[in-house]
């Protein structure tokens, strides 16, 4: 009896094991139900021509009018356009180099060209069962808006950018109402340039990754979303051009993709594979996404694939060849990201995760579901670059992927949120030498994360802002990950760890697949954390003031000298405040008795004087001894102390002596 | 080594002194700028890199000014290196006990000379090795451009450094212990290893000992904890008598070298030399120079 019921219980539990994974792979969410509003859908037919580095498709969109009053236009993102030529805005911004990566000799010029533009009769498309969208043809029958379609230019008027494009529909979409068109496009694929094109590796094979690729949809803001006014007559499209620093901004929808590639290429993309199909040399796979706001796909025939999983998510890993050794770090590295986001801020609602180890200028960079990493060979173990971008990458399937900010107009959301818990993370799985792991010289990535931030002009815009209004790529950069990240550290330290993650927690919880903004999130922690977080914000992410304390001095008076018993000491200790920003500090006071005495300053004035008096006199003044405040950008001057201490000066001369007496060694051998 | 210990401890304490006297400087720079700050200790226990780029602004041009001490250090270190090599030749010859200053007197300019007409070659040579290594890594995918770049092109740099030191080592000894012009012994000292290929067996022997004593160092360094000053002072202490050991190694390298030489180089004319090559058989010589029977 018991064996039987063991074997039926066995049995039951295989079947549901089993359903389970299957039903598990062909499904994109772990929910049934829509969890975003799916204001598009998207269900493509891409080709990749491997020879010509060309991409033909075809793509059934259909989009939904948020609005309460009819819109008689779309716009669409033609990003791949960002690479067509020198004067493009984002060549002009960025002269030609992305990160280190140029693209600027003629054959290497991407672009994408609508071929042609119809609405057709399909409006009425259930949003939820997408997988019922047919892959569209290029035959279909429609009203041919081809001619109406025409290259704007929102952000600057540089007429040699065609990176947005309008069309006037011949008739207005109704509040509420569907427009279905299917576009005809051909995408030609740059020498990889922001991450995106391909790259013919050094024994002759190419690389494809493929992303902002196919006319994508702006985003319409109705009236109440983002900072459009609820009460505003009608809504607007929030729609710019690509810029050297600047990333995403769409809406969620469903995506369909059928991406047909030379039968010896191995295929990731976003979302789910449901079929796989070989005919005539070429392979056919289909992806299915849902509730995302994006879809990018790579391809190679070079690729090494291996599989792993976490709960119910199925990772996948497309390595190259020479790394194969390191694929074990990219699994670990992304079970770690995956195990502290679904703990510390929320679950990972998608079935599928991707990790791509790219080339070239390819790597580093975030899709739903599908994360470029990277590595190189010979990456030791002590130095943890893999693991800091795969969680990096990671982290924005939660801050970009699932909570879909305006990454143009406030980047920091994303990339800073991101920094602050990818520090976190590294921190917590790695520890002291979360970076860098070499005995004796270790380093964090929340240290990593300040050093950046306050050694590189710390006062040099600010959180807040258009991408492509900071002074420099270097200052956007520092604005949107180093700092933020810094900000948030200093946050956490001010109102606790956890209400720290209860804020992170609350927003992801509120927010995901929307579209918040920097007012959203300050809202959400001041809610939580239950003070008016105003001052802090407004100091650090509106504007850009540094911050730094400095004991500016003590003095002991002796009072009564009669004898060593009844001595009276008056003490006297003056503190600065050297940087426009006020954050309240703490103050540790030691007395020559051992006494320490505590003291909260608000921090607002630029002098501050402390009286003491008594039989001990003080022998040690220290501003923020639990390193709160980490955008003090010179903790150095936070500390003063009576007598000289000794220690530092003595472990680094005697190190000093012995690297000295190693380097004589070395080149006296050369003579 | 023993019996010369005397110049072990010269070799080793010159190294020192002039490695305390730039270190002092190192020394006094931390204690005048982070003494008084109170964050010796957090900076002793661990390595704080943002509070340590808090302190560079005070600190840079202090180390600015200990970097130009540093490379003058190694400049004086180079032309002592020249002296004690010629010094030490002397003093090793034969069985006698001459002086090593008697040789360092008479021989440094000369050694120095002969110095520079190896170190300008090699270095030209080397920067044409690290270039072409480069232009090659460059068009090799990234496995090939990582072993020429860390592992061929060091050994290339090392085997390179090692062989025109090899050569080196012979000239002086041309120059010292046969009194040869500059020149000549320049040319003599690149034909020895050629003529006598043992020689290259005995410099393995003594480069491998003398470079793990080197790397042993370096060891030392990492791997002993260096959380407090009574960790971080065994650790000097064991390095110190790794280069002391790395000191004695040298003498004794150089006495190898030397009783090695006297067995072979010709101390008449050419033709009666090579007559001298034929009686002695290699084996011979290279167990009496490996068991330092000749080196007092």
């Amino acid at each position: 009896m018991v064996k039987r019921t063991s074997y039926i219980g066995l049995a039951v539990s295989f079947v549901i094991f089993s359903l389970q994974q299957v039903f598990s792979q062909v499904r994109p969410t772990i929910y049934d139900e829509p969890l975003s509003d799916r204001q598009v859908s998207y269900a493509i037919s891409a080709e990749l021509d491997a020879q010509a580095r060309t991409v033909t498709g075809t793509q059934r969109i259909t989009w939904r009018n948020p609005d309460r009053v009819p819109v008689d236009e779309l716009q669409f993102h033609l990003y791949l356009n960002a690479f067509s030529g020198p004067n493009t805005t984002f060549m002009r911004e960025s002269g030609g180099v992305h990160r280190g990566f140029t693209s600027d000799d003629q054959e290497r010029w991407g672009g994408i060209e609508v071929t042609r533009m119809r609405i057709i009769d399909d409006a009425t498309l259930p949003h939820g069962d997408f997988s019922s969208i047919p892959l569209s043809s290029p035959g279909e029958p429609g009203v041919d808006i081809t001619g109406a379609m025409e290259f704007i230019r929102p952000d600057d008027g540089n007429e040699n950018d065609f990176t947005v494009m309008r069309v006037q529909l011949p008739e207005p979409v109704q509040p509420g109402e569907t427009v279905a068109l299917n576009v005809e496009f051909l995408s030609r694929l740059p020498e990889i340039v922001a991450r995106t094109g391909w790259k013919e590796k050094p024994d002759g094979s190419t690389f494809f990754f493929v992303g902002q690729w196919f006319p994508k949809l702006g985003v319409y803001e109705a009236p109440g979303r983002r900072y459009v006014p609820a009460d505003a007559e009608r809504g607007s499209w929030n729609t710019h051009q690509f810029h050297e620093n600047s990333e995403f901004y769409s809406d969620f929808g469903t995506y369909r993709v059928s991406m047909t590639v030379p039968e010896d290429f191995k295929v990731g993309a976003t979302g789910v594979a449901v079929s796989e199909t070989v005919s005539d040399g070429r392979k056919t796979t289909i992806h299915e996404a849902a509730d995302v706001h994006d879809f990018a796909w790579t391809a190679s025939a070079e690729f090494l694939e291996f599989a792993d999983s976490w709960k119910h998510v199925s990772i996948k890993l497309l390595i190259q060849p020479e790394h194969e050794g390191q694929a074990e770090r990219h699994f670990a590295a992304a079970k770690v990201a995956l195990e502290y986001f679904a703990e510390w801020y929320g679950e990972y609602p998608y079935t599928t995760l991707t990790l791509v180890d790219g080339v070239g200028g390819s790597n580093g960079m975030e899709y739903p579901t599908l994360i470029t990493c990277g590595t190189t060979y010979g990456l030791p173990e002590w130095f943890r670059v893999l693991e800091i971008v795969t969680i990096h990458e990671f982290g924005h399937q939660y801050w970009y992927g699932l909570l879909a900010s305006n990454e143009f107009e406030e980047a920091w959301l994303d990339e800073g949120i991101n920094s602050y818990t990818e520090a976190k993370i590294m921190d917590a799985a790695y520890g002291e030498g979360a970076v860098l792991d070499i005995p004796g010289w270790t380093v964090s990535d929340s240290e990593l994360q300040r050093l950046m931030y306050t050694k590189n002009a710390p006062t040099r815009d600010r959180l807040f802002l258009n991408s492509w209004e900071y002074s420099s790529s270097s200052s956007y950069a520092m604005n949107s990950y180093a700092k933020p990240a810094t900000v948030l550290t200093m946050l956490e330290n001010h109102v606790g760890l956890d209400t720290m993650r209860a804020i992170l927690r609350t927003y992801y919880d509120r927010w995901r697949f929307r579209h918040p903004t920097t007012r959203d999130f300050i809202a959400v922690a001041d809610e939580v954390a239950n003070q008016d977080l105003s001052w802090f914000f407004d100091q650090f992410v509106y504007g850009s003031v540094a911050v730094d304390y400095r004991v500016a001095g003590f003095t002991n008076n002796i009072v009564s000298p009669d004898s060593a018993e009844t001595r009276e000491y008056n003490s006297r200790v003056v503190l600065e405040r050297a940087e426009e920003g006020v954050v309240p500090v703490e103050l540790a006071v030691r007395f020559d008795d051992g006494r320490l005495e505590m003291i909260e300053w608000d921090g607002r004035d630029r002098w501050q004087t402390y009286h003491f008096s008594g039989p001990a006199k003080v022998t040690e003044v220290f501003i923020d001894p639990d390193n709160k405040v980490t955008m003090d950008i010179n903790r150095a001057n936070n500390r003063k102390t009576l007598e000289p201490e000794s220690g530092v000066e003595r472990k680094y001369g005697l190190k000093f002596i012995v690297w000295l007496q190693q380097l004589f060694q070395l080149f006296s051998a050369l003579i | 080594m023993w019996h010369r210990r005397g110049l072990v401890l010269l070799l080793y304490l010159f190294g020192l002194v002039l490695a305390v006297l730039v270190g002092g400087a190192v020394s006094r720079l931390l204690s005048v700028e982070i003494g008084p700050t109170g964050f010796s200790e957090r900076l002793t226990e661990r390595f704080d890199i943002v509070l340590w780029a808090d302190f560079w602004d005070g600190l840079a041009a202090g180390f600015a000014a200990v970097a130009r001490q540093a490379v003058l250090a190694g400049v004086i270190m180079m032309i002592w290196k020249v002296a004690s090599s010629v010094g030490l030749i002397h003093a090793l010859q034969g069985d006698s006990r001459l002086s090593f200053w008697e040789g360092v007197s008479r021989f440094t300019l000369r050694g120095i000379s002969l110095g520079l007409l190896y170190l300008l070659p090699l270095l030209a040579l080397l920067a044409v090795v690290v270039i072409a290594f480069e232009a090659a890594a460059s068009d090799m995918g990234e496995v090939g451009a990582f072993w020429t770049r860390f592992v061929v092109m060091p050994l290339a740099v090392i085997v390179l450094a090692a062989t025109v030191d090899l050569f080196h080592d012979y000239a002086r000894m041309h120059l010292v212990l046969r009194q040869t012009k500059i020149r000549r012994a320049w040319l003599e000292g690149i034909k020895w290893p050629f003529r006598h290929f043992r020689s290259v067996f005995l410099y393995k022997i003594w480069f491998w000992i003398s470079a793990l004593l080197w790397i042993a160092v370096l060891l030392v360094g990492f791997y002993m904890p260096d959380q407090t000053l009574g960790a971080v002072m065994a650790a000097f202490v064991i390095q110190q008598g790794l280069i002391i050991a790395r000191s004695g190694a040298y003498v004794s390298w150089i006495g190898a070298e030397v009783a090695f030489f006297e067995r072979y180089a010709p101390s008449v004319p050419e033709p009666e030399a090579a007559e001298m090559e034929l009686m002695v058989s290699d084996d011979q010589v290279f167990a009496a120079a490996g068991g330092n029977a000749e080196v007092q």
